[in-house]
């Protein structure tokens, strides 16, 4: 494994110079492809990955406080194909904006939370939602910060729910859908107005906000928009909802399930499950596992599929004795193509065709 | 007498520079940013603030960008410690080409600010670079209310003084009849300008050894003073008397109790391929100094253990965690009935998951660090009277930034909280009313640079010592004058050629202040009498160790000194280096 995408300390010797440049290794032929983002939650970095074999292009620093850690926490790409964004959860949790080609730095703007979970960004490619994943607040409802992504303005914050980590922006942009992970709720955002829509019990145990029963963490939208998949990672399930709540239905999977992709033809979702070290494959028609792949790594956290939907990038959080990584898994034989050490605590994943 | 009714009027004049570049590969984008100020001029008086336009007249966004005004300089270069020019925005997300923001300048002068001319700079950076820099020409006139007197004569003063030490000069001013004119007001000033620094009312302190001139002025009359500034001659140093290594894991925090040395651990380190997070604390047998040596462990759930503290009684410990793999962080309470060999009571994670940085122990409440921005991160406030079940007693947050460290001493909790400065909170002083369950907070400071991130408070001497954690321009000691709590005051600083201090522990019964500051090692302060100025001029520093070399902090392999925290104990001083693991220092002064 490379020192520097591992060792913090050692890491300082580079931060200066990848902070005058931007990135690590600027003329690497490899930036200009499609790649992987990684964000490496303890080393303070988001890696680029080569998505054939999990190398390491290149690192950028997100480290705001050297000797803290700050925990890039979700990456996403801009829907236009210009730009690509990140988070930091901790000290002060901010939104990153940074050029998908060269990797170039253009803002990052603070959010006023106390956290910083997932991104969601709306199809046109003009905001973004970033729910403000603070566990450390009780019963206090949290808020998700809405961010004019042009100039970087925080236009809101809606207050919403307790430990809100994902948000989702139906196809169509017109609602965002918010899982709240300590009151088992989705709250479901009208995009213009910002006003509620709609919230809902993720199952009829729910339980009181800051004790909850099932933890919905992350969700997925159908193609189509109708259905709404969530993972519930206390209860080992994906659940599919209506936009109003209506439960669809519901299907076992692996035990605690974090992340949660979609194929572009809505017919499967990939689910990696923190707790087995598995990935779920999941028929949406049926709502049924139609397979559960273990990847021997500890504590799968993000997942992603390739630009064809034909591999999906598992990343693993490793824990307190061993560092994180990636696994690529070819969804057609479920066979892993390539498993790669990066970072430490390794969390949101994102793919990019390229710019 | 507030700075208005002293009839202050502040002239600043402001000109701009600007530019830059980026990655210029095949990469990267064509564009590059130009950022410039408009316009070049901008008057600003303490009436009310001005403003500055910076526009993005290139071709690509820049960001983020931090504004930052240095601090105030007079016309010979010499610094002054307490005025500064406050910045808004202090930083912009992003700039596209063609956008602009208006930022906002206005001057904070301290209460002994003296009338005249002064330079400063306001530089936006963004990631470690300078893209534009506007230079400040800044008057602080003061408004004449009656004839300025005929005559002036030095009274009062000594015609010796010991470099760093404070003098208080006095002048009588009398008009063209002869007669005593009580208000009037003395410009002070020191010939040669940078051999010191005058405050107004008269407060000297010398920083080079020579002879110098003191001049009183009032209107067109002077008097002046010849003043020998004689040598501080302070010497000492540091002999290394032992050396314990932690080789596997990066060291964090200590704290010594008796014949025992606690350590934290911190981050990942990959030695031989093998790579060990800092979930450890180690347990370290220092009845003899001279091989202190790791008698136990305790292995928990953390990838960083940031701070140990051990409770004045030395029976129970509390140990951070961070960065945990079941995300559930919190404290562990450790018991010391074997001091070497510290058992878990219990780990307590409740309102504390998103990860506690540093301790503090106070008989039966335990003080936290929790991350976060919001009212319901910072301060938590444990009742630890039953230590095997814990209880979340009351919680504080600033209202701005996080909070990064604490420290309480007679009843009152000294925050570091980062941005927001030094933050003073009665947890039982009684000065404003609040205790352990309900913390009132007093006053607040915002130190110049922010990034507060550590602070000892002495109250016989009524100053705070806080820590600026700046790697990049770099950081500071500040000292904060808090003999009147409700309105702490910056007074001093302490600085050196490079890198940035970390913790530091003071020995109140001789005034030493000793000073981890990584690469840089360790460093002995005097810090007796009155503090005023810049003190790395006054012949103060004592002492300074880099005990391992100077290369790589932190490093894995190969690296040189890296102090994190010093305390003194016994008359030696117990080192924790990120790099090396313990060292033991004999202080001779």
């Amino acid at each position: 494994m490379g020192f520097v995408h591992v060792v913090r300390g050692r890491r300082w010797d580079v931060v200066a110079a990848a902070l005058t440049l931007g990135v690590v290794g600027c003329d690497d032929a490899k930036l200009l492809g499609p790649r992987l983002y990684v964000a490496s939650g303890f080393t303070d970095e988001v890696l680029q990955l080569d998505p054939d074999n999990g190398a390491v292009v290149t690192s950028i620093s997100m480290d705001v406080r050297r000797a803290e850690t700050d925990e890039p926490h979700a990456v996403a790409v801009d829907p236009n194909g210009r730009y690509w964004y990140a988070t930091v959860a901790h000290g002060e949790p901010t939104l990153w904006k940074f050029e998908l080609r060269g990797n170039r730095l253009v803002g990052r703007v603070r959010l006023g939370m106390a956290g910083a979970g997932r991104i969601g960004v709306t199809p046109g490619g003009d905001r973004a939602f970033v729910p403000d994943y603070y566990r450390s607040g009780g019963d206090v409802r949290s808020e998700v910060a809405v961010v004019r992504l042009a100039d970087l303005e925080v236009i809101d914050r809606v207050r919403v729910c307790v430990a809100p980590h994902d948000a989702q922006v139906s196809p169509l942009g017109d609602v965002v859908a918010i899982t709240c992970s300590k009151s088992d709720e989705i709250v479901v955002l009208d995009v213009a107005t910002l006003e509620e829509r709609t919230r809902f019990a993720v199952g009829p145990d729910a339980g009181l906000p800051g004790a909850p029963h099932y933890r919905p963490l992350n969700a997925v939208w159908s193609p189509s928009g109708e259905r709404l998949f969530v993972t519930l990672h206390d209860v080992a399930t994906v659940r599919a909802f209506a936009p109003d709540g209506e439960v669809l239905g519901s299907v076992t999977v692996g035990d605690g399930p974090a992340q949660i992709a979609q194929t572009g033809d809505g017919r499967r979702l990939t689910v990696a499950n923190r707790r087995d070290g598995s990935v779920s494959v999941v028929l949406t028609a049926a709502l049924a596992e139609e397979a559960r792949i273990p990847l021997g790594v500890l504590h799968p956290h993000g997942v992603a599929l390739s630009g064809d939907d034909s591999v999906a990038f598992v990343t693993y959080e490793g824990d307190t004795r061993s560092p994180g990584g990636v696994v690529a898994m070819d969804l057609r034989s479920r066979a892993v193509l390539w498993s790669a050490e990066a970072g430490a605590y390794t969390l949101g994943v994102a793919f990019a065709a390229g710019p | 007498m507030s700075r208005s009714s002293r009839g202050l009027i502040v002239a600043v004049q402001a000109m701009a520079v600007a530019l830059l570049g980026s990655c210029s590969d095949s990469a990267a984008p064509t564009g590059s940013p130009r950022l410039v100020f408009e316009p070049a001029v901008v008057a600003l008086d303490t009436a009310g603030p001005a403003t500055v336009v910076i526009r993005n007249t290139g071709d690509a966004a820049a960001g983020p960008l931090e504004m930052a005004a240095s601090q105030l300089r007079d016309t010979a270069g010499t610094t002054l410690v307490g005025p500064s020019v406050a910045v808004s925005p202090r930083d912009i997300a992003t700039l596209n080409p063609g956008a602009e923001r208006t930022v906002t300048l206005s001057l904070t002068l301290a209460p002994l600010t003296q009338p005249g001319r002064y330079v400063a700079d306001l530089a936006v950076r963004s990631q470690g670079n300078t893209l534009a820099s506007l230079d400040l020409d800044i008057r602080v006139d003061q408004e004449v209310t009656g004839a300025p007197g005929q005559s002036v004569a030095v009274m009062g003063g000594p015609s010796t003084v010991r470099q760093g030490d404070v003098a208080q000069y006095t002048a009588e001013v009398r008009d063209s009849a002869g007669a005593e004119m009580n208000g009037a007001v003395v410009h002070w000033s020191v010939v040669p300008s940078t051999a010191g620094v005058f405050s107004a009312g008269g407060r000297f302190v010398g920083y080079d050894v020579r002879d110098v001139r003191v001049v009183a002025r009032s209107g067109a009359a002077a008097d002046t003073l010849d003043v020998t500034v004689q040598p501080r001659a302070l010497s000492g140093s540091f002999t290394t008397v032992g050396q314990g290594s932690v080789p596997a894991r990066f060291s964090a925090d200590l704290w010594v109790h008796g014949g025992t040395l606690y350590t934290g651990t911190w981050g990942g380190r990959t030695v031989n391929g093998v790579t060990q997070f800092g979930n450890a604390l180690f347990a370290w047998d220092i009845t003899n100094p001279t091989q202190p040596a790791i008698v136990d462990s305790v292995i928990v759930d953390a990838r960083v253990v940031n701070d140990v503290k051990v409770r004045a009684d030395g029976r129970l410990a509390v140990i951070t965690h961070e960065a945990s793999g079941d995300g559930k962080n919190g404290v562990t309470l450790l018991d010391l009935s074997d001091p070497h060999h510290p058992s878990v009571i219990t780990r307590f994670t409740n309102s504390l998951e998103t990860g506690v940085h540093n301790a503090w122990i106070e008989g039966d409440y335990v003080y936290l660090v929790v991350d976060g921005t919001s009212a319901t991160s910072g301060l938590r406030v444990l009742d630890i009277s039953n230590p095997t079940q814990p209880t979340v007693m009351a919680s504080f947050h600033a209202g701005s930034s996080f909070l990064h460290d604490v420290y309480v001493r007679d009843g009152l909790a000294l925050l570091s909280h980062w941005d927001a400065g030094l933050v003073i909170v009665d947890v039982g002083n009684g000065i404003a009313g609040g205790s352990p369950t309900n913390p009132v907070e007093v006053s607040r400071v915002l130190v110049a640079g922010g990034q507060t991130h550590n602070a000892w408070y002495w109250p016989d001497a009524g100053y705070v010592f806080v820590g600026e954690e700046d790697f990049a321009t770099p950081g500071i000691i500040h000292v904060v004058d808090v003999r009147d709590l409700r309105s702490p005051v910056e007074v001093a600083t302490f600085q050196i050629g490079g890198g940035t201090p970390h913790n530091f522990w003071l020995d109140e019964a001789t005034g030493m202040l000793y000073l981890a500051w990584y690469e840089n090692g360790v460093r002995a302060l005097d810090v007796t009498g009155e503090l005023m100025g810049q003190l790395e001029r006054q012949g103060r520093e004592v002492a300074a160790l880099q005990y391992s070399g100077g290369s790589g902090c932190p490093a894995s392999v190969g690296g040189g000194t890296c102090a994190w925290a010093p305390q003194l104990k016994t008359g030696l001083v117990y080192v924790s280096d990120m790099n090396t693991g313990v060292w033991v220092l004999q202080p001779q002064f």
